[in-house]
């Protein structure tokens, strides 16, 4: 446990800098930094709106993270985590739509159905790697795109056709009965919870299975491991399926979440979705980052973004100051100290 | 048989092949030398905003010629980021691919953040552009097609870029780094300048394409949190489709503007028009699955060089 | 001037040295009676100096034209001046007697072409000492001859050729005089007039401290490997392996003796199945192997002893229980339904660092952190406690000190000894020389000869040199 807190060490200098520079920004837009941190924190912790903001955020941020940090352990990029989570959020509303299935029994299915979809959208990018050598972080950029681009055609066209869908508003509702169950107290969906369990499922995957075992290997020695007999192209897809998995259920949570119902949604009606870097695809790569990779630092470091997202948004300021900051973290995240530190990947020689 | 919808297909597909092909440009000469720069899409945001302050500032005491002012911030700016970014990954070996994730998100933001913050409104306001060579009827899109002369840019850019790379020294040795920077490096090639060069040039026409946007198509910035407005990764998608060839880039960025001319010209069902948007992106994607082993990047994009 | 000498004899890095690559650390290098410091090589390169490396320096995607003028390009404004170019280098071809297309891209050469070029580079910069490190090491026959007369022409023509090899009759062949190295140290300097292949070869393989292992009497049992009549072609040379056929019996140690280069790896690589044959068979006991994924050919009860520990034998960044268990933690001694057993997993790490001696403070420090012949250790102990039948070790004790040089090639006797087959590769002539029973060189991807223990250094030198038995 030391090692991966020594590891951090690195990524918490990196998220010091990147603080800092992003209040020397503030304060020469003329904001005081101070003033700005403590309300956002004070916005985000302190009332009730802003702390379910941040379990909600956390969710997302953690599991969108995970779809990152999974495959980057095997050594391939996921940058699509965005599109994959699309199609998930995507997928349930179409099953929402279409599927007449009991109560209980049909957020399971619809949950499972975003889960199978992510994964087949990342394997996708991943076979293309390891088969075609065609550079992961390129296409799953461009699949994110083209993800999103389906999925605001089926919402609109689709689904736009079948349910009472004003574009004005950002959410296509569903009905009180679709959503996931709600934590007590703090009023948002049990997602965080679920994200704390993924993320310490992935964990222990990675750490005491013989597939994590292999995929770990690839990952920080593709050679080797071969001389030994692991197919480095056979775990790099399947590392790139369980992190769109991830993604996918993220999308799911997302759109079925209370109060949080769509973010993605918003996306679709506001002309299109492609990039969204603000959107938690992004983020989960800054929050992975700063955990150092690590599954279980991805929830900490959730929490923390998850907190300067939910206090900017509690406290009206527009997010994307908090984009800025994270974009300088990220910068500072990807200095080589860093990197090789933490992100062990095998050599890119063989670009696209 | 009215042929209104090919004509302004034809016209929206040029201009939009303006930034896409400018950039693309700028990209290629970058990635000759071996830096891959994500961030495009970061860049032209930044320029184009640059562009757009410029442009406005300058717009009460110049006229017209404000526009001028714009593109030439732009490129500024374009030059800068780019600079600083070839910087990080040359000599403080960053990695390049979180790098441009950084400057792609950062830009959004900052753009924004800048935007409230000196302007208060959600696009500046318009000022002069550079003055159209001709128009072709009013249409109800609200986006008057017009013909920049930026679009004679647009075609003789890959002529001097395919000139500069195949026959100066300078381009010969970029296409060097790019490949075997050790071998340069043999050769008596300084491989951290040559980089430095040539991703600021890169930046220069990276800045051209997303003033372009700012200060003639749009004529306000538009901050563009989907990536709809500043097609960054578009022109990465012509680069690779093109296969870091001048001529086929600019052919994939004349196609790949059609793709987003499209979004204009299909008044009719409102909902096909999302799937317009990905086909460059599908394209490229295919284009890599299928040709991925013959589609020749240079040997070293992306990778740091350290010296022995 | 031929520098002769075997792998790691110093050939090379001197040649850095001079060419201002590595930079010295003691001694002074003087050119035309001045003393001068090579900074990097473009100072080389201003002295005179031009270098044609093993691995060549050119730029795949240029036109030949382009990479010989690639840094000293005639020009004006900044444009380069073709006609001027052309004329210059076509000139420079003319003198020099080596023809070649200089319009196609370098890619797309031939190697022997891609070696002219290089030369031709060199000399386009005013090279007037030349250095070739081992050219024909990458050229069939017929492109030999042809560096040979354009070499000849050169020395003709007032240019000085430093020829780096350890094939004896070339140097025999083209110098004019000879410098042998062995351990870093020049051990010789002769005129060629006065050289003869014996007098070279014991030079070039002077014998160590022989080391004294005991052997159990030579009883050789079942075949466990066969090769026969096995060809490879690589991307980068045809007949790497060329028609090579032998066999490893229980409770032998066959030696594959070898200047690095001359198709070891590729030898190896295919017999463990990570490269296809182009020809020939392999069969471990009686069943053919060629077909095989490494995984099946592991499961065939094969120890694997990679060359190159850091790159292929461990993950650094894996502990050394974890690298323990590399390709076998799968199997179930190992695992349980998918999970990792982890108590199995640590007693068998704790006991290899108990009986290979791995000196290390525990099983969970990283790989990276040990030194090379504890690396080693781990390795020779994770191969040797699966109990195979057959043993390949290549270049098993390649830079390590000489305590775990010893122990582990107390370790291989020893595998020997127990019945185990054992398929040493290797480039330390002392080693081969030691511990095997039968000796077999290949020399340019073929065998040209066979030794049994005991045979005599200047013989295995010939040998080594490409001088066979006719």
């Amino acid at each position: 446990m030391t090692g991966a807190l020594k590891s951090a060490v690195p990524s918490l200098i990196a998220l010091f800098l990147g603080l800092a520079v992003a209040s020397i920004l503030m304060w020469i837009l003329g904001l005081n930094p101070f003033n700005v941190f403590y309300t956002l924190f004070t916005g985000a912790l302190t009332t009730p709106f802003g702390q379910s903001s941040v379990l909600t955020y956390m969710g997302s941020y953690t599991l969108f993270a995970l779809a990152f940090i999974i495959p980057g352990k095997a050594g391939i990029w996921n940058v699509g985590a965005q599109g994959q989570a699309i199609l998930g959020g995507i997928t349930v509303a179409l099953i929402v739509t279409f599927v007449p299935l009991p109560p209980i029994i049909w957020p399971l299915f619809a949950i499972i159905a975003a889960i199978v979809v992510g994964a087949l959208w990342s394997a996708v990018s991943g076979v293309l790697e390891a088969y075609r050598n065609a550079s992961a972080i390129v296409t799953t950029i461009m699949l994110n795109f083209v993800a999103a681009s389906i999925a605001s055609f089926l919402l609109l066209w689709v689904i736009g056709a079948k349910v009472k869908y004003v574009p004005q508003t950002s959410y296509l509702t569903f009905g009180s009965e679709t959503t996931i169950p709600t934590f007590p107290y703090f009023n948002t969906s049990i997602m965080f919870i679920v994200a704390i369990l993924v993320a310490i499922g992935s964990a222990f995957f990675l750490a005491r299975t013989t597939l994590g075992y292999s995929i770990r290997a690839t990952g920080l020695g593709s050679r080797p491991a071969e001389s030994k007999g692991i197919n480095p192209k056979t775990m790099k897809v399947i590392a790139m399926i369980i992190g769109g998995a991830v993604a996918g259920l993220a999308g799911a949570g997302d759109v079925m979440s209370v109060g949080h119902g769509c973010y993605l949604v918003a996306c679709y009606q506001d002309g299109f979705a492609g990039g969204w870097f603000g959107g938690e695809g992004f983020a989960g790569i800054a929050v992975a980052l700063v955990a150092a990779n690590n599954p279980i630092g991805s929830v900490f470091s959730a929490v923390f973004f998850a907190i300067l997202a939910s206090g900017t948004a509690s406290v009206g300021q527009n997010v994307y100051v908090v984009w800025a900051m994270q974009g300088i973290i990220i910068l500072f995240m990807a200095a080589p100290a860093l990197s090789r530190g933490i992100i062990k990947l095998g050599g890119r020689r063989k670009w696209i | 048989m009215d042929l209104t919808p090919f004509v302004l297909l034809i016209v929206f597909g040029l201009q939009w092949a303006i930034p896409i092909a400018t950039a693309a440009d700028g990209e290629l000469v970058t990635e000759k030398s071996g830096i891959l720069n994500i961030g495009i899409y970061g860049v032209m945001v930044i320029s184009g905003f640059a562009a757009a302050v410029a442009n406005y500032q300058t717009g009460q005491a110049l006229g017209s010629s404000s526009a001028y002012v714009g593109l030439l911030a732009g490129m500024a700016a374009g030059v800068g980021v780019n600079f600083l970014f070839a910087f990080l990954a040359t000599k403080i070996h960053v990695d390049q691919v979180i790098a441009g994730i950084g400057i792609n998100i950062f830009a959004v933001g900052i753009t924004y953040v800048l935007l409230q913050r000196f302007y208060e409104i959600d696009g500046t306001p318009i000022s002069n552009s550079v003055a159209p060579l001709f128009t072709v009827g009013g249409l109800s899109q609200g986006i008057a097609p017009k013909i920049s002369p930026l679009m004679v840019v647009m075609f003789v850019l890959p002529v001097l870029v395919y000139l500069f790379l195949a026959r100066t020294k300078l381009g010969l040795h970029i296409r060097a780094v790019g490949e075997n920077p050790q071998a340069a490096e043999a050769a008596g090639i300084d491989v951290v300048k040559t980089r430095l060069t040539a991703t600021a040039i890169g930046g220069s026409l990276l800045g051209l394409g997303g003033a372009y946007l700012t200060v003639d198509f749009f004529n306000s910035f538009i901050p563009d949190p989907t990536g709809t407005v500043f097609p960054g990764f578009i022109a990465l998608a012509a680069v690779i489709a093109g296969g870091w060839s001048p001529p086929y880039v600019l052919g994939m960025s004349v196609l790949f503007g059609a793709c987003v001319g499209l979004r204009f010209v299909l008044i009719a069902p409102g909902a096909l028009v999302y799937l317009t948007y990905m086909l460059p992106f599908v394209m490229t994607v295919a284009v890599l699955g299928v040709a991925s082993k013959r589609l020749r990047p240079p040997a070293a994009l992306g990778v740091p060089y350290k010296k022995e | 001037m031929g520098i002769l000498g075997e792998n790691g004899a110093g050939k090379s890095t001197l040649m850095n040295v001079l060419y201002g690559l590595y930079s010295l650390d003691s001694g002074t290098i003087e050119i035309e009676g001045q003393r001068v410091r090579m900074r990097n090589s473009k100072d080389a390169i201003e002295r005179g100096l031009g270098m044609v490396h093993q691995a060549f320096t050119l730029v795949p995607n240029l036109t030949v034209m382009e990479n010989i003028v690639l840094g000293s390009e005639p020009a004006r404004a900044g444009v380069i001046d073709r006609r001027e170019s052309r004329k210059e280098v076509e000139g420079l071809i003319r003198q020099v007697g080596l023809e070649v297309n200089l319009d196609e891209l370098a890619e797309d050469l031939p190697t022997g072409f891609k070696q002219r070029v290089e030369i031709l580079k060199a000399l386009f910069r005013g090279a007037k000492v030349l250095i070739l490190d081992e050219p024909t090491a990458v050229l069939t026959p017929l492109e030999s001859e042809e560096l040979f007369r354009s070499i000849r022409r050169l020395t003709e023509g007032g240019s000085t050729v430093i020829f780096i090899t350890h094939k004896l009759k070339e140097v025999m062949a083209i110098t004019n005089r000879i410098t042998i190295m062995r351990r870093g140290k020049v051990v010789a300097t002769m005129n060629t007039k006065d050289a003869t292949f014996d007098i070279l070869a014991n030079a070039m393989v002077g014998r160590n401290v022989e080391r004294k292992f005991s052997f159990k009497p030579y009883e050789p049992g079942e075949t466990l490997l066969e090769v026969r009549d096995l060809t490879v072609h690589t991307k980068r040379k045809q007949n790497a392996v060329n028609r090579c056929s032998f066999s490893v019996r229980a409770g032998e140690i066959v030696g594959v003796a070898g200047v690095e280069g001359n198709g070891q790896t590729e030898l190896v690589e295919t017999i463990m199945g990570l490269s296809k044959p182009s020809g020939g068979s392999i069969q471990m006991g009686g069943k053919p192997t060629s077909e095989l994924s490494t995984a099946e050919i592991l499961k065939l009860s094969v120890g694997h002893v990679p060359e190159d520990r850091a790159l292929n034998g461990l993950i650094l960044d894996f502990s050394i229980a974890e690298n323990t268990v590399l390709g076998t933690a799968s199997s179930p001694s190992f695992s349980n339904r998918g999970l990792m057993a982890q108590r199995k997993i640590r007693d068998f790490a704790n006991r290899i660092v108990r009986s290979f001696n791995v000196s290390t403070s525990g099983i969970n420090v990283k790989a990276r952190n040990l030194s090379g012949g504890n690396q080693q250790k781990v390795i020779v102990g994770r191969e040797l406690s699966g109990q195979p039948h057959l043993l390949i070790a290549h270049q098993p004790t390649r830079g390590l000190d000489v305590a775990s040089t010893e122990y582990i090639q107390s370790l291989i006797v020893d595998a020997r000894n127990s019945g185990r087959g054992v398929l040493l590769v290797s480039a330390d002539f002392d080693e081969i020389l030691d511990l095997s029973d039968r000796i077999v060189v290949l020399y340019e991807g073929k065998i040209i000869g066979e030794l049994k223990r005991g045979a005599g250094i200047g013989e295995l030198g010939k040998l080594l040199g490409g001088i066979g038995a006719q």
